[in-house]
């Protein structure tokens, strides 16, 4: 399986790991179960009752947004570098 | 271009730093930008902008002063509650700064007003509140070509990035799905006034570094600023072919809309309020406000020269902007809102038939 990094903004970082973490994953689903493995509040937020990425934030790979991609199918090669960020609309 | 002593004083402090000089006033004063919604982000950021002497500034917003404003708009006091923003920014503006021109638009953007608002300058930066409209200003910029400096803010968070038509990841590239039903506003969850005074410093350094040496740090890059960790975060981000404004295959999403058209916003003072978007922007003549007056015997609260505010039917606070926009406080539905704006629109229609 390809070795990818996860990104978080410090306002999301889990308490004892870092900012970036490495993990093995094939497709983004495997990124995001596994973040929410670790923080099981953030899975209402993240997904909708269909498994879906919900748009309260925004997935980037390498810097694409993954909705623009695939989506939660969207493959990861080596060293992808996924990104998670809340949207903001405020002003 | 020639700089009056008085100016050269006024801008002396900034003329002396390197990033700006002479050659950057100059640059200054010559932009064009355009700011749309002063609210928390564009308060500050216009004051900034006219002060450091950014030649033309148009300011474009379709509502009233409000109280819950005042603990982070600082362009606008108690006394101005009930005039239109962009009628009160204006005369700040002008007051700070008498060697600028201001421009005060007090237009209902959307798809049908946003390439106007964004046509004829060098830049357009986001004083919004919502991602509806700021799909409407992304379009508009993609299609007339100028660069749109995105930012938002929320709670003790917020966002920037420059969007540059042709070269950079467009707004939709950013946040392909956002739709604004699945976000949190500052009326439920709060903003703290020193993240938007933050944001705002960064659109005021961003876009006067732009307009003096075209360059931005925030370009192909998200800036995430959170207060809570004091950390500011870059993302790298970069245009998607798929996406549906600046990619290959562009949707537009163009559904024939019907005008006048009801938006039912937060409620003000817990009372549901509704705003009115005439579509095109009208013009109704100045002697509009003081015929509603007399002839609708209305209990005038706020007389201004850009917007109305009035009692009307006992219960119902109505402003009634120029550009035919209206703030209906107090309606008991969408249909009730409509139905009280055709009223007066009609009959200030049928009395300027009559030559008033
Ligand atoms: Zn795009």
């Amino acid at each position: 399986m390809p070795l990818v990094k996860l990104v978080l903004p410090r306002a999301l970082a889990i308490p004892g790991h870092s900012k970036e973490i490495m993990m093995e994953a094939s497709m983004l689903k495997d990124v995001i179960d596994a973040l929410i493995s670790i923080r099981p509040e953030l899975g209402s937020k993240l997904l909708d009752s269909n498994g879906r990425l919900r748009s309260i934030f925004s997935v980037y790979i390498n810097g694409r947004n993954a909705e623009l991609l695939n989506g939660m199918e969207t493959e990861l090669r080596d060293n992808d570098e996924i990104s998670i960020i809340p949207s903001v609309a405020g002003g | 271009m020639e700089f009056s002593d008085e100016e050269i004083e006024l801008y002396s402090r900034q003329i002396v730093l390197p990033e700006i000089g002479i050659g950057g006033q100059e640059e200054l004063k010559k932009a064009r930008v355009a700011v749309i919604g002063i609210g928390g982000l564009g308060c500050s950021t216009v004051v900034s902008l006219a002060a450091m002497g950014v030649g033309y500034i148009r300011i474009v917003d379709r509502d009233v002063v409000e109280k819950s404003n005042l603990h982070r708009q600082h362009l606008y006091s108690y006394k101005d509650i009930g005039y239109p923003k962009v009628e009160v920014a204006a005369k700040r503006l002008k007051e700070l700064n008498p060697y600028i021109e201001v421009d005060p638009l007090p237009i209902y953007v959307d798809e049908t007003t946003a390439r106007d608002v964004v046509s004829g300058v060098d830049m357009v930066i986001d004083g919004l509140d919502n991602i509806t409209t700021r799909r409407a200003i992304n379009r508009a910029c993609l299609e007339v070509r100028t660069p749109y400096l995105f930012s938002a803010a929320i709670q003790t968070y917020g966002v920037a990035s420059l969007i540059i038509p042709g070269e950079t990841a467009c707004l939709e590239c950013l946040y392909a799905n956002v739709v604004d039903e699945d976000l949190p506003t500052c009326s439920v969850i709060g903003v703290h006034p020193a993240i938007l005074q933050l944001i705002s410093a960064i659109q005021v350094s961003e876009a006067t570094n732009y307009l003096i040496h075209s360059s931005s740090i925030l370009q192909d890059k998200l800036l995430f600023c959170d207060l809570k960790s004091l950390s500011m975060e870059f993302i790298p981000v970069k245009r998607v072919s798929g996406c549906p404004a600046c990619g290959e295959k562009m949707k537009i999403r163009e559904e024939a809309k019907k005008y006048p058209m009801v938006e039912e916003v937060c409620e003000r003072e817990g009372v549901a309020t509704f705003i009115i978007n005439p579509g095109k922007s009208m013009k109704l003549p100045p002697e509009v406000f003081s015929h509603i007056i007399r002839e609708h015997k209305v209990e005038p609260i706020i007389l201004g020269e850009l917007g109305l505010t009035f009692r009307y039917g006992g219960n119902l606070k109505i402003s009634l902007l120029k550009s035919g926009i209206a703030i209906i406080e107090g309606a008991s539905s969408r249909e009730q809102a409509l139905e009280i704006y055709k009223n007066i629109i009609a009959t200030i229609r049928l009395d300027c038939e009559k030559g008033m």
